[in-house]
C-alpha cells in the first residue's frame, strides 16, 4: 500500500512538469523585426504671414526654408497646393485648425511671420507637432533685408537640431570653380548658391578647392601657361578669405594637384610628380615636412582624409583600374576599398567616417556617383540615368552630398540627400559651367 | 517493517520482500531518469516531435531575373525611366556592352566565367522583348539597330541606357523581390513579411539612438487573422518610434488566419523590434 502512494506521489510530481513543458513548448519564439524603412518626416511650411514690403522676403525665406528642409533627407515637404487649411491661418498654436493639417499628413508644421525691426526685418518662426498639437520650437531672428535666406538657412539648422540632435549645415558655404572664356576660376558661395564671390581672378585654370578645417583659407589647383611651361605647371595655390589674397604654395617637381586638409588642419595631403609617376606626399601648412606617402609603380592621386585624420582614402591604379584605396595616415597599410567597376576615382570622406562617396564610370560608360562603406565595402549607388555626375562632396555634418552634373544641358552644381532619394540643383546667378564642388566646414557664430 | 519481516520470515516470503525491494529500487530510478529527461530536453528532442512552431525566416519571393556580374556597380532597380528607346532586344544591349567592357583591364578579382554573363542575358532576352514591343526585327539589322541606339543615346546628351534586367534567379517569380530563398515557419514568417513591409520610421531619429532602440510588443492574432490587440510590454524611450510600431502592427492587420496548432500561441504573440 505504502509503495503504491510512493508511486502516485512521484506520479503526480511528473505530470504536471509533462504539462509544463508541452506549454513551453507551445509559446512561440518572439519574433525579431528589424531593418526599419526610414520615411522622412511630412511636414507643412504654412504660407508665409506678412504684409507690404515684407512679402518679397518672406515668399524668399519660404523657398529657402523649403528647399532646405527637401534636399535634408528628412523631410518631406508637403507640397503648398494640397494645403486644406486657411491661408489666413494665424502662427497657433491658438487658432490652428489642426484636423486640416493631419488631413494633408503633416505631421509638423512650420508657421513662419515676417515683420519690419530695427536690423531690417524680423522672421518669426513656430515649429508645431500636429498630433499632439503643441509648439515644439519658437524663433525669432533679426537680419538685413538682403540676408533673409539666411535666416531660413538658421531656422532650417535648427529645425535638424531639433529633430535629429546634431547641427543642420544649411549655413554653411561652397567653393566651386567656374568655367568663364577659356579660364577657370574659383569662387565660393553659401551652399544654396546664393551670395557668390570670386576667389581667384587670374584668368588661369584653378580647379580642386580644398577648404581649410576653420573655414579661412582655400587650397586648389592652379597652373597658366607661359614660355617655360607651354602646357603649364599645375601647382598648389592657397587663398586667404579674410583678405582675398591668393599665392602659390608648392610647386616641386612637375605636378602638384588635388589638396586635402588633415582634420587638424597642421597638414596638407596632396598628390606631386617629379619622375612622370604622380605619388601622395603630405606637407606642413606652412610649407616644411614634406613626407612621400605611396609607393607605387601606378599613379596614386586624389587624397581624402577620414575625419579621425587616422586614415587617407586615394586613388590608385596599382591593380591596373583607377579603384579607391585607403591607407593609414603614414602610408602604411593601402587597402583596396572599391571591387566594382572599373574606373573609380574622387574619393571624399565623410565626415561622419563610415562612407567614402566617389566618381565611377559604369558600364554603360557613364559617370555616376556611389557611395562606398569603409568597413563592409558596400556600395551605394546615388545617381543613375540623369547625365554624367562628378566630383562628390559630403555636407559637414555628413546628410547631404553635392556633385556636378550635367543632367540639364550645361554641367552646374547639384545637392542630394545623403541616400540620393532627393536631387536639386543649386541655381546660380548665370548659366556658365560650374563644375568641382568642395562643401566647406560648420562656420562659427 | 522488521515485525512484518519477522511474521513473513517463517511463512517462506522473504525472498519474494527481496525481490520487491529491487522492484522499487528500478521504480524510483526511472522517475528519476524520467524527471532529468522532462528537465533538460524539453526543449530540445520533445519539442520536435509534434508541431512546434519553428523559428520564423522572413522568406520573400525571389525575382526573375538574370544574376548581376558582381564586378559591375549596382544599378537602382526602381529607376528605370527608359520606355522610348526600346527598339531592339533591350536587355542584348546592355549585355554586349557587359561582355566588352569586361575583358579590357579587370586585372585582380578571379573571371568567374566571361562567357556566363552574355549568355544567361540572351536567354533572359526574349522575356522582356515580348513585353516591351520590338516585332521581332530581322537578325540582320540588329546590329544597325545597335549602332543606332548608341548613336541616339549619345546624341540625347542623356546617355541613358536601356532598362536592365532586374538581379534575380532563374527559376524565380515575376513578382518577387528577393535575390534568394530561405525557408521557415511559413505563417509566422508571413507576420513578420508584413509587419515588417509596413515598418517604416521617421528619418528624424537620432542616429545614436537608431543603434540603441529596442522595443518589446505583444500582440494578439485572432483565428480570423485580425490583429486585436497591440501593447508595448517594453517601450524604446522615445515616442515616436513607439508610435510607429503601432503604426506599422495597425497596418499590417488583417493577417490571413491563422492554421490551427498556432492559434493558442497567436492569443499573446511577443514581437521584438529594433531599427
Amino acid at each position: 500500500m505504502r509503495r503504491i502512494l510512493i508511486h502516485l506521489a512521484a506520479l503526480a510530481l511528473v505530470v504536471p512538469t509533462v504539462a509544463a513543458a508541452e506549454d513551453a513548448q507551445q509559446q512561440p519564439p518572439a519574433l525579431e523585426i528589424s531593418g526599419a524603412t526610414f520615411r522622412p518626416q511630412p511636414i507643412a511650411v504654412a504660407p508665409p504671414i506678412a504684409t507690404g514690403d515684407e512679402v518679397a522676403a518672406a515668399d524668399e525665406i519660404y523657398e529657402a526654408l523649403t528647399f532646405d528642409l527637401r534636399v535634408s533627407g528628412l523631410f518631406d515637404v508637403i507640397p503648398r497646393a494640397a494645403f486644406l487649411a486657411d491661408p489666413r491661418e494665424g502662427m497657433g498654436p491658438e487658432g490652428i485648425s489642426w484636423p486640416r493639417w493631419s488631413d494633408v499628413g503633416a505631421e509638423s508644421l512650420v508657421k513662419l511671420q515676417v515683420t519690419k525691426s530695427d536690423k531690417g526685418l524680423r522672421a518669426s518662426f513656430k515649429l508645431h507637432d500636429v498630433q499632439p498639437r503643441r509648439t515644439a520650437l519658437t524663433m525669432d531672428l533679426d537680419g538685413r533685408r538682403a540676408d533673409a535666406r539666411r535666416l531660413a538657412h538658421e531656422f532650417a539648422d535648427a529645425l535638424v537640431k531639433h529633430f535629429t540632435k546634431e547641427p543642420g549645415a544649411f549655413s554653411t558655404r561652397i567653393a566651386f570653380v567656374k568655367r568663364s572664356k577659356g579660364a577657370k576660376e574659383i569662387w565660393i558661395s553659401d551652399y544654396d548658391g546664393k551670395n557668390a564671390a570670386p576667389v581667384t581672378e587670374r584668368g588661369g585654370i584653378a580647379i580642386l578647392p580644398a577648404w581649410s578645417p576653420s573655414g579661412g583659407e582655400l587650397t586648389f589647383t592652379f597652373f597658366k601657361r607661359s614660355l617655360e611651361y607651354p602646357n603649364g605647371h599645375p601647382q598648389l595655390w592657397k587663398a586667404t578669405l579674410s583678405n582675398g589674397r591668393n599665392a602659390a604654395f608648392t610647386g616641386r617637381g612637375d605636378l602638384n594637384t588635388g589638396a586635402s586638409y588633415s582634420p587638424d588642419g597642421t597638414r596638407i595631403a596632396f598628390t606631386m610628380s617629379s619622375d612622370g609617376n604622380p605619388e601622395i606626399y603630405v606637407i606642413g601648412v606652412d610649407g616644411t615636412g614634406l613626407t612621400r606617402l605611396t609607393r607605387s609603380e601606378g599613379i596614386d592621386t586624389s587624397p581624402a582624409w577620414s575625419p579621425d585624420g587616422k586614415r587617407i582614402a586615394f586613388v590608385s591604379d596599382r591593380h591596373g583600374t583607377p579603384q579607391i584605396f585607403v591607407m593609414k595616415a603614414d602610408g602604411s597599410e593601402p587597402e583596396r576599398v572599391t571591387r566594382q567597376g572599373n574606373y573609380n576615382q574622387t574619393p571624399a570622406w565623410s565626415p561622419r567616417g563610415d562612407e567614402i562617396a566617389f566618381t565611377a564610370r559604369d558600364e554603360r560608360l557613364v559617370f555616376d556617383i556611389f557611395v562606398v562603406n569603409v568597413d563592409t565595402k558596400e556600395v551605394r549607388r546615388i545617381t543613375q540615368d540623369q547625365g554624367q555626375n562628378e566630383h562628390p562632396t559630403w555636407s559637414p555634418n555628413g546628410r547631404m552630398l553635392m556633385f556636378s552634373s550635367d543632367r540639364r544641358g550645361k554641367r552646374s552644381l547639384w545637392v542630394s540627400s545623403a541616400d540620393g532619394n532627393v536631387q536639386q540643383r543649386i541655381s546660380t546667378a548665370d548659366d556658365a559651367e560650374y563644375t568641382d564642388p568642395a562643401w566647406g566646414p560648420f562656420t562659427k557664430k | 517493517m522488521q515485525k512484518a519481516g519477522n511474521a513473513l520470515a517463517p511463512s517462506g516470503l522473504v525472498p519474494r520482500q527481496e525481490r520487491f525491494r529491487w522492484t522499487w529500487a528500478v521504480s524510483v530510478c526511472l522517475h528519476v531518469a524520467v524527471f532529468a529527461g522532462m528537465l533538460f530536453g524539453s526543449s530540445g528532442s520533445c519539442a520536435r516531435e509534434g508541431e512546434p512552431p519553428q523559428t520564423p525566416i522572413a522568406a520573400r519571393l525571389v525575382r526573375l531575373g538574370t544574376p548581376r556580374d558582381e564586378r559591375l556597380l549596382p544599378r537602382l532597380p526602381n529607376q528605370t525611366p527608359t520606355p522610348p528607346v526600346a527598339k531592339d532586344a533591350p536587355v542584348v544591349q546592355a549585355g554586349e556592352k557587359v561582355a566588352q567592357e569586361a575583358p579590357v583591364p579587370q586585372p585582380s578579382p578571379p573571371k568567374p566565367t566571361e562567357t556566363t554573363v552574355p549568355s544567361p542575358v540572351a536567354a533572359a532576352a526574349p522575356e522582356p522583348k515580348q513585353q516591351a514591343k520590338a516585332p521581332a526585327d530581322a537578325p540582320k539589322n540588329e546590329s544597325k539597330q545597335k549602332l543606332d541606339d548608341i548613336m541616339k543615346r549619345f546624341s540625347t546628351g542623356t546617355r541613358q541606357g536601356p532598362a536592365d534586367p532586374l538581379p534575380g534567379q532563374l527559376d524565380g517569380d515575376p513578382m518577387g523581390d528577393a535575390e534568394e530563398a530561405a525557408e521557415g515557419e511559413r505563417y509566422l514568417a508571413l507576420v513578420q513579411k508584413r509587419i515588417q513591409s509596413n515598418y517604416t520610421v521617421p528619418s528624424t531619429i537620432p542616429d545614436e539612438e537608431r543603434i540603441r532602440l529596442r522595443a518589446v510588443v505583444t500582440i494578439r492574432v485572432e483565428p480570423n487573422g485580425m490583429i486585436s490587440e497591440f501593447k508595448i510590454t517594453k517601450p524604446s524611450g522615445n515616442e515616436s518610434f513607439d508610435a510607429a510600431l503601432e503604426s506599422a502592427v495597425r497596418r499590417a492587420s488583417p493577417l490571413p488566419p491563422p492554421p490551427d496548432h498556432l492559434r493558442a500561441s497567436l492569443k499573446a504573440l511577443p514581437i521584438n523590434f529594433r531599427i
